[in-house]
Formats: C-alpha cells, structure tokens, sequence
C-alpha cells in the first residue's frame, strides 16, 4: 500500500522540496522566494519544459541563518558562492532526499548595487503559489517573467529559448510591462543582453562582463571584466586567486570525490601545458 | 482529545499525474519534519484524498467503502490498519 523513498521520480522530489524549503523559511522566519524551474511553471515558461533542482532567492541578511540550518539538516555544500559562477551569486547544496538546489543571495542582473534592495522589491509583489498542495513565496507573474529573461542574459544567444518563448506568447501590453519593471529593477542591461542588445550599453558599468558571459570571449576578457568591477586592491587580488587557483569545488564534482592535493597540483600545472601547446 | 484525523501540517504531496513517467493514481507524500518521501498507491491514495478535511475513522472508513463499492465490514481493517500507520508515521494528526 505504501513505500519509502524508493524509485521517486525526481520532479516529485523537485516539487516536495519546494514544501520543504518554504517549511523551513517559515518556521524561521527566513524570507525566500521560490524562483525558475517548476513553481514559475506554465505561467512563465513553454508548456513540458523540465527542471532539474530548486532554486531559492533569499534575504541578503538571512541567507547565512538559512544554510547553517540546512547544513544541520543533511544538506551538503557541493559549490561555495565564492566559486559557484563569475558572479559569485549561489550556492549549489545537495540533499540525499531532496536532491539539488542552489541558494541565490542575489540575483545577477537585478539591481547590482544593492541586492538588499532588489530582493526587497521583488518581495514586496510577491504571490503565494501552491505547490505540491503547499502554499509557497514567489515573485509576481511579471517579476517572474522578467527574471527568466534577466537570467537567459547569461546564456549565449543560441540558448534562449524561454526569452523567445516570452516573446512569442505575450501580448504586446504585457512585454511592455516587463520592459517597464526591467527599469524600475535596473536590469535594463541584463534584459538587453538577453534580447541581444547588448551593444546598447557599451561602455556602462558591467557591459563586458555581460558580453564576456553572453558571447564567446577569449578567457582574459572575463577575466577583466571581473577585475574591472572589483573594487580595492585586496579584493583584486582575492579575485586573482579565484581565477588562477584551482576551483576545488568544480574539480570536486567533477571527479566524484574530495581532490587530493595532488589532484589539484596536477590540474594546476595541466594550464601551464595546456598554455604551452596553444603557444607552440 | 478530538476524534478528528487530518493530515500533518508539515506534510506535502504530489499527484503521479503531474508526473512524466509515473504511475496514474499514485501519489508522493513528504514528511518536511523528516526528509522522507512515500509512495502511496492504489486504496492507499484514494484514503489520502478523503483526509482533505478533519475526518473520523468511522467517517473515513464509509467514505472508503462508498468509492469502492464495498460494505463497510469489507475494508474496515485494511482502512484502519492503513490509517494506523499513518499515524504511527505521524502524517496524521488528531485536530
């Protein structure tokens, strides 16, 4: 009649996790917003699109409380905010239950300058969605909307497929109400990018890094949009070390287990080969 | 104490039917207190379903034997054996 945990198709567990995390939130008063994947659902993206974990948006001030607790409660951190991507925004978290999701303390594009404020906008027209027959905090529909063409500026233009969906399907009065919340957000560049407009905001503040995750760039021109926006010496330096030191976390999962000191020397030095062959 | 049953507050389901791959009928219930999942199938589901609302045993039990076709004296066991579990497992509480 009834059975444990065996053989659960990973959208139900996808969908009970979202339950879980808002039980979590709410029982300590954590303030999160369940973003992309399944709780935007068919409002937001194609019909049969499918997803492969959570993701969570988070109170800039309680996302430390949040994964301390998620920690005590068997998660496991697979990457560190630091390492996690170029915009060191989240944090991919494993649970042998639930299975994966990434906690945002910002969202890239959105409001760079003050994530406290963004997270706060996007809070305050939040709706209450059901999911999994559990009522859950996500952002309004045209918020919803905005932030998966936002996020498919970080894609090459061949991959945006939900932005184009959007296009398609929208009336015209509601693909200007999203232009108009990308102002009030200042995601103006990230939605641009995501149009392929890019080049109308060259020269601002974060274009190249815009264009050096949304085009294929040499790695140096990465490299120094980063560095461009980083301000004060000991933060460039730090960053440095980021991009040349090994990403353990990444070497990681792609190994399977823990690197071993070795490991990591050995990827280390395989750049320096790898750099030698490209200039032989 | 009530003789109202309903299901725990920190519990979640999902229905097989919105679930590429899975079986009609089955449904995925979650304890959020303990990170377990289980799959209920079958009479089991169906029991599930009659818990939207605070319910008796014997309620719940006429209800069961109304959407089987069944008497009463027929499923009475298996129901309450079902619901015991249920209990034991803490997914059901008395309101």
């Amino acid at each position: 009649m009834s059975e444990v945990q065996q053989d659960i198709p990973l959208k139900a567990r996808i969908l009970l996790s979202h339950a879980y995390f808002q039980n979590i939130a709410t029982k300590n008063k954590i303030d999160v917003l369940h973003i992309k994947g399944y709780v935007f659902g068919a409002d937001t993206y194609r019909p049969g699109r499918l997803s492969s974990d959570v993701d969570l948006l988070v109170r800039p001030a309680h996302v430390d409380r949040l994964v301390n607790i998620l920690l005590e409660d068997g998660w496991s951190i697979l990457t560190h905010f630091e390492t996690g991507s170029i915009f060191e925004h989240a944090s991919t978290i494993y649970h042998p239950t639930w299975g994966l999701a990434d906690i945002h303390r910002y969202f890239p594009g959105l409001g760079y300058e003050d994530p406290v404020w963004a997270f706060e906008e996007l809070w305050s027209r939040r709706r209450h969605k059901e999911i999994a027959n559990f009522f859950c905090d996500t952002p309004s529909i045209i918020d919803a909307r905005l932030l998966v063409i936002v996020h498919n500026g970080r894609s090459k233009a061949n991959n945006r497929a939900d932005t184009q969906y959007l296009k398609d399907t929208l009336t015209s009065e509601e693909w200007k109400s999203i232009e108009q919340r990308s102002r009030e957000l200042r995601a103006e560049l990230a939605f641009d990018t995501a149009l392929g407009n890019i080049e109308k905001h060259k020269g601002e503040p974060y274009y190249l890094l815009w264009k050096a995750i949304s085009e294929d760039v040499p790695p140096f021109v990465e490299w120094w949009a980063r560095l461009e926006r980083t301000p004060g010496l000991t933060a460039k330096l730090d960053l440095l070390k980021k991009i040349f030191f090994v990403n353990t976390d990444h070497l990681a999962m792609e190994l399977g287990h823990s690197p071993s000191q070795s490991e990591i020397r050995e990827r280390f030095i395989s750049r320096f080969r790898f750099k030698r062959t490209n200039l032989s | 104490m009530s003789n109202l049953l309903q299901r725990a507050n920190e519990t979640a389901f999902a229905f097989g039917e919105d679930i590429e791959n899975s079986p009609d009928g089955t449904i995925y219930v979650a304890d959020l207190r303990t990170s377990e999942i289980f799959c209920f199938s079958g009479s089991a589901a169906v029991i599930w379903c009659l818990l939207d609302d605070a319910i008796t045993k014997e309620k719940l039990i006429e209800l069961v034997a109304e959407t089987f076709g069944e008497e009463p004296s027929t499923i009475r066991a298996e129901t309450l054996n079902f619901v015991d579990g249920l209990i034991s497992q803490n997914l059901l509480e008395r309101s």
